[in-house]
């Protein structure tokens, strides 16, 4: 048996009274409240009330299909465009800096201010996103304001944002990658090709499960770009659930209704990250020798 | 040994003069009272109007040395209000004052979070020269939440430029439905490719309640029966107003734009020929391009069964958790003298709502303006003040999006919207 000196407790007591006050106490509060109609004002205890509306409502159907089709899309497009990024990058050519900094640039913007450059791209009359179509003679998209359209607007804004973020987090792991395995592989006459699915796609593996979590987890939280860009329209296209949830706690002062969302969205959040772990492959068996 | 006692006399006379003294040093402090601070919270809008309230609390506190206040300026947009109110209510930091939509008398005033004002107003000596909308606007069930001090209609403007260009006469601007559909059309500009370039009217694609609701008050329907809070959105005058709306959108005579984005208007942006604009941002459109002027007309409330434009109110309101009600009250009546009414009216060109200012109201500045301001402001109707107005405000800007996308006919927008606010209401 470990002993484990008493000093190592109190090292770590900062953090578990942090998590407990600002993260445990939060989330028991939010169960509570999922169970009444609290309304800022006053509540009552109305059962499984909460969660049995959330079945009729339609606002909230429409925001879980938004959110999935959004998460679906800009992890895919942001991990295989990362990773596209990070191979053309990986060199070490003169200027390759600039073209790393720029491609983090986004990540590092605001999101507010990412979203009102995005307005101005897609504006349906003097927006450069038109301008651009109008060259190839293509007619002029209302892009944001079509519900067609709405929606892939803001995952391209979202892809483009999150890029250079997953672009470093791969250049990274290519970095790490022991030349000697391409060497070895370049003896016994693989291909280029070859040696992307044999050796560092594998090798990525560890990375790869990390960038697909995270951006699944941020995916279902997305907001600022939604508030922003379209406020949920057109036609409520855009909604998604963090956004019906602050509609229905900020504008409708339905506290106890949006705390059910809340929780909902944490259980969902935590079902699709345990089956990742459970069956997502993270590399951990992988041998490097 | 007198020597002594009298040395003693003395001493113990000037020890009691100095305690004395000491002591009248010592209740002076207690005398002079360390001045009050309330805040006052108001909507950004533009730097003319908050340098006008920062000096405006400055003058009030140098003639009322025992309240100092304190202005905040808040975001402009209504959701973002609603944000720092649910934090201040949360953390107790509620403001003594709040310049407050009339949006927000509804959302939170009858929720509790305003003080009723009408035990101030009943003693008032002032309240007989108001308009009887100042008090009527922010009561619910008997109490006043807010006194309205800032009409803020919905005009429609047009460009004279526009007009001539299109061979339409610029001093007969559009009176009802049938005319502003067809001057819309006669003045959309499309380039070679079918787009538009110039709208006809601005016909709104997302935050639409302001404009769509006229149209129905106008037709004779509403929204909510604000006395049951209850839709009314199955009434074919809702319906037929709806479905004059679909064919200004089915006729493409506008670029799709937010409501709620002031900047992002097209008539701002010189792309539209007619638009439905608040007398605010008017103002500071002028204010900032005074050439604008020549071109820009007014037209007067359009017409169907009736002239209802939308008006927009922001009312002085006290905070209910407020500590300093009386000094609140004290610097709301400071707000509403003739001195600061005429003051705003001039700086701002912020209609008045007094009755024993309105010769004044007129002498100086844009009096053409000024009077299209006041008959909008007479003629108006403000959003509801219900406890429902958020949710049926949700469900209507559903339908109007789901008639401009085409993915519902009016008949069954409004059914939608009818059933979704009864069930959510129901919630």
């Amino acid at each position: 048996m470990r002993n484990t000196h008493p000093i190592a407790y109190v090292l770590i007591l900062p953090f578990y009274v942090f998590l407990f006050f600002f993260i445990l106490v939060p989330i028991g509060m939010n169960i509570f409240l999922s169970f009444t109609n609290y309304d800022l004002i006053q509540w009552e205890y109305v059962g499984w009330k909460n969660y049995r509306y959330l079945f009729q409502d339609s606002h909230f159907h429409l925001s879980l299909r938004n959110t999935s089709i959004y998460a679906f899309f800009t992890v895919g497009f942001s991990m295989v465009l990362g990773l596209g990024a990070a191979l053309l990058l990986k060199g070490n050519p003169p200027g390759i800096k600039v073209f790393r900094v720029s491609f983090y640039i986004p990540y590092i913007a605001s999101m507010v201010a990412v979203s009102m450059i995005w307005l101005w791209i897609y504006d349906p009359l003097d927006g450069i996103a038109n301008k651009i179509l109008n060259l190839f003679g293509v007619p002029s998209k209302q892009w944001l304001y079509d519900s067609r359209y709405a929606l892939s607007c803001i995952i391209v804004m979202s892809v483009w944002k999150v890029l250079g973020y997953n672009m470093i987090v791969f250049l990274t792991g290519l970095q790490a990658i022991p030349t000697y395995l391409y060497e070895a592989a370049t003896i016994d006459g693989a291909t280029s090709f070859q040696k992307f699915l044999k050796i560092t796609l594998p090798m990525l593996q560890p990375i790869t499960f990390f960038l697909f979590v995270t951006g699944v987890i941020n995916s279902f939280k997305v907001f600022e770009q939604v508030a922003i860009l379209t406020a949920g329209g057109p036609s409520n296209a855009t909604t998604t659930v963090v956004h019906q949830i602050y509609n229905r706690a900020f504008n409708e002062f339905s506290m106890g209704y949006a705390a059910s969302m809340s929780i909902t969205l944490l259980l969902l959040i935590a079902i699709i990250t345990l089956v990742n772990y459970r069956y997502g492959n993270q590399g951990a068996d992988l041998e490097i020798g | 040994m007198k020597g002594r006692i009298l040395l003693i006399v003395l001493l113990v006379s000037i020890f009691e003069a100095g305690l004395v003294g000491a002591g009248g040093k010592q209740e002076k402090p207690a005398e002079k009272k360390e001045p009050v601070k309330i805040s006052f919270w108001i909507p950004g809008s533009d730097k003319a109007s908050e340098d006008y309230f920062f000096e405006a609390a400055k003058e009030f506190s140098s003639r009322t040395p025992s309240i100092q206040v304190e202005v905040t300026i808040l975001p402009p947009a209504a959701p973002d209000i609603n944000t720092k109110l649910n934090a201040a209510k949360l953390s107790n930091t509620y403001p003594d004052v709040f310049s407050s939509f009339i949006v927000f008398i509804g959302a939170r005033g009858i929720r509790g979070e305003f003080a009723d004002l009408s035990p101030f107003i009943e003693n008032w000596a002032d309240k007989d020269d108001f308009y009887p909308s100042s008090f009527e606007l922010g009561k619910y069930k008997g109490k006043i939440y807010g006194i309205s001090y800032f009409p803020a209609p919905e005009i429609l403007v047009y460009r004279k430029d526009f007009f001539r260009e299109a061979g339409l006469d610029p001093e007969k601007p559009p009176r009802n439905w049938e005319e502003l559909e067809a001057y819309a059309l006669k003045l959309v500009k499309r380039d070679a490719n079918g787009n538009v370039i110039r709208a006809g009217l601005d016909v709104p694609a997302i935050n639409p309640e302001v404009f769509i609701k006229p149209f129905l008050w106008q037709n004779g329907a509403a929204v909510l029966d604000e006395e049951k809070e209850l839709p009314t959105l199955d009434d074919p005058k809702a319906l037929e107003a709806f479905q004059y709306v679909k064919r200004l959108i089915d006729a493409k005579i506008s670029i799709p734009y937010d409501y709620q984005k002031k900047s992002d208007i097209p008539f701002i942006k010189g792309n539209a020929a007619m638009s439905f604009i608040m007398a605010s941002t008017i103002t500071s459109t002028l204010k900032s391009n005074p050439s604008l002027r020549e071109i820009i007309g007014f037209a007067p409330p359009i017409e169907r069964r009736k002239k209802v434009p939308f008006t927009g109110h922001r009312l002085f309101t006290i905070g209910a958790t407020s500590k300093y009600k009386n000094e609140a009250w004290e610097f709301i009546q400071f707000m509403l003298s003739k001195e600061q009414m005429l003051k705003r009216s001039r700086l701002l060109d912020m209609p008045i709502v007094r009755k024993s200012l309105e010769q004044e109201y007129y002498k100086d500045g844009d009096a053409e303006f000024k009077k299209v301001v006041v008959e909008y402001s007479k003629l108006g109707k403000s959003a509801e003040v219900t406890t429902v107005t958020a949710i049926s405000n949700k469900y209507l800007s559903d339908a109007y999006q789901a008639v401009y996308s085409g993915k519902s006919s009016p008949e069954q927008a409004l059914k939608d919207a009818q059933e979704g606010i009864l069930k959510d209401i129901k919630k």
